[in-house]
């Protein structure tokens, strides 16, 4: 499919361009990474069930990735990190769509 | 993988929905086509909008977008844990307090070189000061040395004498009269008068610093030009002992700009030495 297409194309593309990542922007782009796969996975669940909504992933890629830095960032200026709480909680959904997906897959 | 969406240019048409008559081979390809999108030609559009192209470009940037972000954050992290993954536990902790030590050092030394900026920005402050305070003194002393020209309100007086009855001791009461009240600088028929600026009587003219003066006579004054005029017309003052001179006349006048030049000749000293 295309969007697997463009999945290795970015991740070509990141190979070859070989972005450098500072450190304190490291951890920005770590539960932003995970924010994006949270998303992904939650596409690819609900093309599986027939639900997707081009509109709704785009809308949830763009504020889980958002919420997420932002949270991370508060979680710095206020001196508690937030970058576990919001890697679990993407955890757990990432879980959480897997198996759903798993199930549509496999019909468990 | 799926040709159409791979060319989203000319994604569906000419596949699906299947033509009223189709030749086998066409039928054969939609087929294919369908098989391979994993999905039943019913469901494939048969139009696509601008809207439908735009939105399936955009999720597809998203997720080339997620692989990019995750190549490139594995990559950064993988850096990280290499370096330091190779070293041995001894070298770590080595590794661990050299950097703190370091870190000791540059705080150190950020603290020192606050001092520093500290007391050279308030030496900086009083050198500023003290630079003022000399440049103002430098121009009070030239202003009164007459090495500089100068301008200022002031008053102008011009003697006509025409008998040449205004001699130099007349001129020098005059400018003693100027001075008494508060002439900063003065100026005789375009000649500064300095310090040490002599006067003299020809036969018929005066001699300001050697240099020849004739009536009529204009002399400038720098100074509060009211303070200057009630000085000169003191009943018996300068400006009556002149009108009282054989054919002399006198005329005295304020000005809100008086411009009097420098000392042609500036006074070198030879024998004296300042006493500190």
């Amino acid at each position: 499919m295309l969007a697997l297409l463009s999945l290795v194309a970015g991740a070509v593309v990141a190979l070859v361009l070989r972005p450098t990542v500072s450190p304190e922007q490291s951890r920005y782009l770590a539960i932003t990474v995970v924010a994006a796969l949270d998303s992904s996975f939650g596409g690819l669940r609900a093309h599986l069930e027939q639900t997707f909504s081009d509109r709704l992933f785009l809308l949830a890629f763009v504020s889980n990735a958002a919420l997420a830095v932002l949270l991370v960032w508060i979680g710095d200026q206020v001196g508690a990190d937030l970058v576990t709480a919001v890697a679990v909680v993407f955890g757990v959904r990432i879980f959480q769509n897997v198996a759903a997906v798993r199930r549509q897959v496999f019909g468990g | 993988m799926a040709d159409a969406e791979v060319a989203p240019a000319q994604p569906f048409e000419g596949e699906a929905p299947v033509p009223p008559s189709p030749s086998r081979a066409q039928a054969a390809r939609a087929r294919l086509a369908a098989a391979r999108r994993w999905r039943r030609p019913a469901e494939i559009p048969a139009t696509t909008s601008p809207r439908l192209l735009a939105a399936r470009a955009l999720v597809a940037l998203s997720v080339g977008l997620v692989g990019f972000l995750f190549i490139a954050q594995f990559r950064a992290q993988r850096v990280v844990t290499q370096t330091l993954e190779s070293e041995s536990e001894k070298d770590l902790t080595r590794i661990f307090a050299s950097l703190n030590e370091q870190s000791a050092a540059l705080r150190d030394e950020v603290s020192q070189l606050r001092l520093e900026l500290a007391a050279l920005q308030s030496s900086a402050a009083r050198d500023q000061l003290a630079r003022e305070a000399a440049q103002r003194q430098l121009n009070e002393l030239e202003i009164l040395s007459g090495v500089v020209p100068a301008r200022g309100p002031g008053v102008s007086v011009r003697i006509s004498d025409p008998k040449a009855a205004f001699g130099f001791e007349k001129l020098l009461d005059l400018v003693q009269e100027l001075r008494d009240a508060g002439a900063e600088a003065i100026a005789v028929n375009g000649h500064r008068i300095g310090a040490s600026t002599a006067f003299a009587g020809l036969r018929d003219a005066l001699s300001v610093d050697g240099v020849e003066a004739r009536q009529p006579f204009e002399v400038l004054a720098i100074g509060d030009p009211g303070t200057l005029e009630v000085g000169l017309r003191i009943p018996g003052g300068a400006v009556d002992t002149i009108a009282a001179l054989d054919g002399a006349a006198v005329s005295v006048e304020r000005r809100s700009e008086v411009r009097v030049p420098a000392l042609e000749h500036p006074p070198v000293f030879k024998a004296a030495n300042p006493v500190k």
